[in-house]
């Protein structure tokens, strides 16, 4: 430690109003306690050991160098060292040697990969949509930036705003509208039947709740149907923070047939986004080409222009749409086919047999969105005139749910029996227009469900712009009237043709990458028009009661000076270093990780139900501090894991255990069972498998035979990931993280291992002990093959005798050597199955078989199946799934 | 050490042990609070929806109704759901089945039940069921875990939590998916279905499977005998102990523990599992699909072997009760399917002198309209989800036999008395089991949760024996 900090004995008061809750109030730096012995290397060892003290505890030796080692690399990086790093550093007799080994790991990758895992939980990451269906979705660029932020050490304060609001950031690249999708990560469904607001509310409710646990530590989910009990929340402020997430683009029911629900944007690769530039570049060249100064062409455009005078260049006038129906039929066929009147004879007066009007004015359909027409299968005919002045043409964009006919005066134009919801341009015509009046009549054939009609007039006979320019003498002619004529007649000159389809074909350079992006993500998008907010009563989506606006909770700190009302307030607000809470749960978050146990053990709830802190001044200092270096996460790691704290020796007497069977105090260094992608990235690592290729799409790992099948919607909807198809070659052996979460059927070897279902924020996982995790090492495919491959690791690398086998293997999956008692065990295991596998080669054959990975099959088969037994003991040792 | 102790669902090594681990862990709300009359559930789930219409709720009135309209004051303003919101017309389709009364109580059953018209005197017929859910997901949600959001812990994983295993060598709470011939494929189901939600994940329901693997990854991989697992183990073990001699460190006893239950299970689960010890005349009474495994009858032969073997709490869930369309032909299989291994159960859990404390529960996450989905005579139209009532029948453990609780109104649209919302349907069973579901309490997000939320609920007196 480079520096011992002078230490002066401070009373330490948490100093609140007694009747402020303690984490509701800011933290002060509290002074640092004096320890016994006057001097210590860190503060945190100041704070740690004063409460120690108070209970006649002292804290434990410091754990020996490969104790050490493995703890910080599966802390920091997640894998294990490898025999050669235990080595070097058990050699290294720098004073700094484990400084430095600290500064190294976390300068490493695969630090992003492992941090990543926690934040994973709290987003409530996942790979599918979740809810019933369960279908695909597409969030690993979001996956992506968490890894790259972390590995960049950004700032927490910004990887908030960038998460919580970087849709809003002024200039917001593509990186921070990513980032934004933290807030998309929510379950999202698409069940038939669904009522759009009962969902589309539930997904806002998620957004408050998971960002309220998040960076908050508080569950505020109470407050949804009524005041919390227990914290200071009304149900008024409840619905004020809610407003924050409520005017987002998004649909109660989207993300189907493997398409992102909206808002997303496309992700491009390196590679396309390189082409996007270089297209642009040359549509760029090329327009400046296109309207490069050219006398044969003034010269032209003269003359055209003269030509133009006395034309009458005035628009067609389109009458207001007229509606008939519905007109039912057994089938959408034939409602089709059957001709309900207005096709062979056009009758607007006409009535029915009650005697009223056939047709409906319907002025309220407006052109150039989609409209609704009632969901039952039946067909209706909308009716318009087109008037126009003198002979042109006109371009439409039409859609239809599902089936579309069109007859423009009485021919048929459009005829498309099909099934789809509707879409602008789905068809797009050219009608030719009579001088006076024509009919336009559409005939839309729903097959039952929702139905629609989509219309817009793409162009009628020359741009707006250009009429106005050639009314126009050329005196009065303005310098935008010129440019109008100008691009006008560049755009249709023979002679430019071929500048036109070198733009064309970089347009549809662009358009080709533009359909096909590398992939989407999701994102927060603001609505043009924001709806409303109202107070929920009960909680009930259909029950509106007070209106609100955007608001934090009052029991807390105002938005910041200058702060913006909106998300992006929000998340300054969240980062503001007064704001109390914050700072403190993210420091706890942290500790959690390498201590097991957070300072506030209910690290999802600091609220007045959760836990008191059991180190109330350290976790203020911790907090504070964490403010003042510029929200510095790695910084922030480095000092826990130097404190003499953390490097503890974990060894526990059963008088301590008794004492503090939770180590809340923390007289011993922190040990527990292994995380569930930890156990199974340390197999793959050990083994030599592990495929360290960082980030992208997901992958499908080895996994038991029809286990989403039995009981997904496979063979009855377009959603995608029904049914799991297993990979081959590298991607099997890929670090945990990217394996594909399934909500509804997460990943059994993870799940086995108290992994959440990632259908909510999860700030803290369980760690049980279960014989189904006993019969995953013990029996999965993917861990045998690792023993499989273990074995031939030790047979290649581990010299030539029977113990500096044992030796080697041993030290792969714990950091030590074996003791005398411990490597007999493992010899007696040898000899034994070597024994049974000569004796029964098919035995060998069969279990050497298992996992795709090819073995080295000039190693004899009985040798290496014994040392497959011996590796697979190795990786089921209780040391070797515990942190220790 | 929370959850660091190996607990109730797969862990414990007897009875006594678990409880004194729980009670270590997980100090709060450890039952059982009373004598139970229950010492066992089998909960044969109808995935989808039954239609009680068809089923069980039938009036004579019905054939008069057929064809008119639901009047607006009896369809109340109840929402429907997206599928037939944009019908303009609610015509009363009349059940297309014949019915008959059963039993001493002259229990109506439809045609379609004939095996469990057959047990009428042994059932308990819950016709005022009613949720607020009207839509699969939260409605199957709802009814299994007490809210219609994902994240709480289910049934099952609650009385795993609040009673422990009976059985040392297998989980205390199974699930056995099957689908059914009607709609296929019918709704999904997701494992938070049987999920442990914030109680500690050993206390998740644990599927099982046909094929050479009930349990995920039960057994060896080739090459690795019995015998060779056994010395492998031993050698494991010792390792382990070694080591805890020198850390200090308890969760290695606990881990040594795990592995001797995963190895007992190895043989407990084939031995559940295999068929072969039994005779000719259960796959009479079970009907021939119990001989292929996946199928509803073989699991429920398989529940009775759980229930002998002292499983707490075995989940069927069968799929396809979902006739949107279709409803004459996919009732009538789905029917078929279930109908003689469900009266089997009870016929062969009675022969046993199981019934008795076993409790067996048959019903869905909703039931379905009175009204037409689709024109109203078409060979394809069918009815859509209705919450305000359905039914479920219960059987043996402390329930009465042969009796009925509650009505609805003419058109089966609303419940008129004996109304049993689905929370009262939890807070009912745990009763049977000897928990009361306000005791029944897990602190999470500050607030002691429990199975029935924080809504009322009633444990349904009237049906108690």
């Amino acid at each position: 430690m480079a520096t011992n900090i002078a230490l002066c004995v401070v009373a330490t008061t948490t100093a609140l109003a007694q009747d402020t809750h303690w984490s509701f109030a800011a933290a002060n730096r509290p002074g640092i306690p004096m320890p016994a012995g006057g001097q210590t290397d860190s503060v945190i060892d100041a704070f740690v050991a004063n409460r120690l003290a108070r209970e006649d505890l002292a804290m434990s030796p410091a754990a020996d160098r490969r104790t050490l080692i493995r703890r910080l690399s599966l802390d920091l990086t997640g894998l294990p060292p490898t025999p050669a790093e235990v080595a070097a550093f058990v050699a290294d007799e720098r004073p700094a040697a484990y400084e430095l080994l600290v500064a190294e790991l976390l300068s490493r990758p695969q630090f992003g990969e492992r941090m990543a895992l926690r934040w994973l939980d709290l987003a409530r990451y996942a790979d599918t949509n979740g809810y019933s269906i369960d279908g695909g979705r597409h969030m690993w660029a979001w996956r992506d930036w968490v890894i790259a932020a972390y590995n960049d050490n950004m700032p927490f304060d910004q990887f908030t705003i960038e998460q919580i609001a970087g849709d809003l950031l002024p200039g917001a690249t593509e990186s921070q509208r990513i980032a934004s999708g933290f807030n998309r990560n929510h379950m999202n469904t698409h069940e038939g039947g669904t009522i759009l607001e009962e969902c589309r509310v539930a997904y806002v409710a998620d957004r408050v709740k998971t960002t309220a646990v998040t960076w908050l530590g508080l569950t505020v989910g109470c407050a949804q149907c009524h005041d919390h009990k227990y914290d200071p929340i009304s149900q008024r402020d409840y619905y004020r923070f809610f407003a924050y997430f409520n005017t987002i683009t998004d649909k109660g029911n989207d993300g189907n047939a493997g398409v992102n629900s909206v808002p997303f944007v496309p992700v491009f690769d390196d590679g396309q986004k390189a082409s996007l530039l270089r297209l642009r570049g040359e549509i760029i060249a090329l327009e400046s080409q296109l309207l490069a100064p050219d006398d044969e062409l003034l010269a032209a455009q003269r003359a055209w222009q003269q030509a133009q005078v006395g034309i009458d260049h005035t628009e067609p006038v389109l009458g207001p749409w007229r509606v008939m129906g519905p007109n039912s039929a057994a089938t959408a066929n034939d409602a089709f086919a059957k001709d309900f009147g207005p096709e062979a004879a056009l009758n607007l007066d006409g009535k029915d047999p009650d005697g009223k009007p056939l047709w409906q004015l319907r002025e309220d359909l407006v052109d150039g969105k989609p409209h609704a027409l009632p969901a039952q299968r039946s067909a209706y005919y909308l009716h318009r005139t087109i008037t126009t002045a003198h002979a042109t043409s006109i371009d439409l964009s039409l859609g239809s749910d599902d089936a579309i006919r069109a007859w423009h005066n009485g021919a048929l134009v459009v005829d498309k029996n099909v099934r789809r919801g509707v879409k602008a341009g789905q068809e797009l015509i050219t009608l030719p227009l009579q001088v006076g009046e024509n009919q336009l009549l559409v005939k839309i054939i729903n097959d039952g469900g929702p139905g629609g009609v989509y219309f817009k007039v793409l162009r009628s006979g020359l741009p707006a712009e250009v009429i106005t320019a050639l009314e126009r003498s050329e005196v009065d002619r303005t310098e935008t009237d010129h440019n109008a004529l100008l691009r006008y007649f560049r755009s249709t000159v023979a002679k430019l043709e071929p500048v036109r389809g070198s733009i064309a074909t970089a347009n549809a350079g662009i358009a080709a990458i533009n359909a096909k992006p590398r992939t989407t993500a999701m994102v927060m998008a603001e609505q043009a028009m924001p709806r409303d907010t109202f107070v929920l009563v009960r909680g009930r989506y259909d029950v509106r009661g007070d209106r609100v606006t955007a608001g934090t909770p009052e029991f807390l700190p105002p938005l910041p000076e200058g702060a913006p009302q909106n998300r992006l307030g929000l998340a300054q607000w969240l980062v503001d270093p007064k704001h109390p809470l914050t700072a403190r749960v993210a420091v706890n978050g942290l500790w959690q990780m390498l201590f097991g146990t957070g300072l506030v053990k209910t690290s999802g709830d600091f609220g007045t139900q959760g836990g008191r802190p059991s180190h109330p001044e350290l976790l203020d200092w911790l907090a504070t501090e964490f403010v003042q270096s510029g929200w510095d996460q790695k910084a922030l790691l480095r000092r826990m894991v130097r404190s003499a704290t953390y490097r503890q020796a974990s060894h526990a007497s059963p008088e301590l255990l008794a004492k503090d069977p939770d180590n809340r105090l923390l007289a011993r260094g922190p040990s527990f069972r292994l995380a569930a992608e930890l156990i199974r990235d340390q197999a793959l690592a050990v083994s030599g498998l592990l495929n360290g290729k960082l980030g992208g799409p997901s992958v499908r790992p080895y996994q038991p035979d029809g286990l989403w099948r039995e009981m997904s919607h496979f063979g009855s909807t377009p959603a995608t990931e029904q049914v799991y198809v297993q990979d081959s070659g590298d991607k099997l052996y890929r670090r945990s993280l990217y394996t594909i979460w399934k909500r509804t059927v997460p990943p059994p070897t993870m799940l086995a291992f108290d992994a959440p279902s990632r259908e909510l924020c999860t700030p803290r996982r369980g760690r049980t002990n279960t014989p189904l995790q006993a019969l995953v090492l013990l029996n999965e495919t993917g861990f045998v093959e690792a023993a499989r491959q273990m074995a031939q690791r030790i047979l290649k690398e581990g010299g030539g005798y029977l113990a500096t086998r044992i030796n080697f293997g041993f030290e792969l999956t714990t950091c030590r050597k074996p003791t005398t008692e411990e490597r007999d065990v493992l010899m007696a295991t040898f000899t034994r199955e070597y024994m049974r596998f000569t004796l029964d080669r098919e035995a060998a054959d069969k279990l050497l078989a298992i996992g795709e990975s090819p073995r080295d099959e000039t190693l004899d088969a009985a040798e290496h199946a014994a040392w497959t037994m011996v590796a697979s003991v190795l990786l089921n040792l209780s040391e070797t799934v515990t942190k220790g | 050490m929370a959850g660091g102790v190996g607990a109730a669902a797969l862990a414990s090594l007897n009875t006594s042990v678990d409880t004194k681990l729980r009670a270590a862990t997980d100090p709060t709300g450890l039952g059982p609070h009373f004598a139970p009359k229950a010492k066992r559930v089998i909960y044969l789930f109808q995935s989808g929806g039954p239609s009680q219409i068809d089923l069980f709720d039938y009036k004579p009135g019905y054939r008069h109704l057929h064809g008119t309209e639901l009047p607006d004051s009896v369809r109340g303003g109840q929402r429907v759901t997206g599928m037939t919101a944009g019908q303009s017309t609610f015509p009363v389709l009349a059940p297309p089945f014949k019915f008959a009364r059963h039993g001493k109580s002259g229990m109506w059953v439809s045609e379609l039940m004939p095996h469990t018209a057959g047990v009428a005197d042994e059932i308990c017929m819950l016709k005022g069921m009613h949720t607020e859910a009207i839509n699969h997901d939260p409605g199957i949600t709802f009814i299994n875990t007490g809210d219609q959001q994902p994240g709480k812990a289910s049934l099952g994983s609650w009385l795993s939590y609040g009673l422990g295993s009976e059985n040392s060598d297998l989980p205390s709470y199974v699930v056995m998916l099957s689908q059914g011939t009607g709609k296929n494929p019918g709704q999904p189901l997701f494992s938070r279905l049987w999920g442990s939600g914030y109680l500690p994940s050993n206390h998740q329901g644990v599927q099982m499977r046909p094929g050479k693997n009930p349990v995920l990854y039960l057994a060896n991989p080739d090459g690795i005998d019995a015998k060779a697992r056994r010395n492998m183990l031993d050698d494991l073990a010792r390792l382990n102990e070694m080591r805890a001699e020198t850390t200090g460190d308890p969760e290695a006893a606990t881990r040594i523990a795990q592995y001797e239950m995963a190895f007992r299970m190895q043989t407990s689960v084939p031995d559940l599992t295999d068929l072969s010890d039994e005779p000719e005349s259960t796959f009479e009474l079970y009907g021939p699909d119990a001989r292929i495994p996946g199928t509803f009858a073989a699991n429920c032969l398989l529940a009775r072997r759980m229930a002998e073997r002292g499983v707490r709490f075995t989940q069927l869930f069968h799929r396809g009760w979902d006739q949107h369309l279709n409803l004459v032909k996919e009732l009538r299989a789905q029917s078929r399917d279930t109908d003689q291994a469900s009266a089997a159960l009870i016929i062969d859990l009675k022969r046993r002198g199981l019934l008795d404390d076993t409790l067996v529960i048959w019903g869905g996450e909703f039931g379905r309209t009175v009204y037409s989905q689709g024109r109203l005579g078409a060979p394809g139209s069918g009815r859509d989800h209705h919450g305000r009532c359905f039914t479920t029948w219960l059987a043996g453990g402390g329930v009465k036999a042969g009796f009925e609780h509650g009505t609805t109104d003419e058109y089966g649209w609303n419940v008129l008395d004996g109304g049993v919302h689905i929370r009262d349907l939890n807070a009912t069973i745990l009763h049977l089991l000897g928990l009361d579901h306000e005791r029944l309490t897990f602190p999470h997000q500050g607030l002691d949760q429990r199975l029935t939320g924080v809504e009322p609920a009633k444990v349904v007196r009237q049906i108690l024996a």
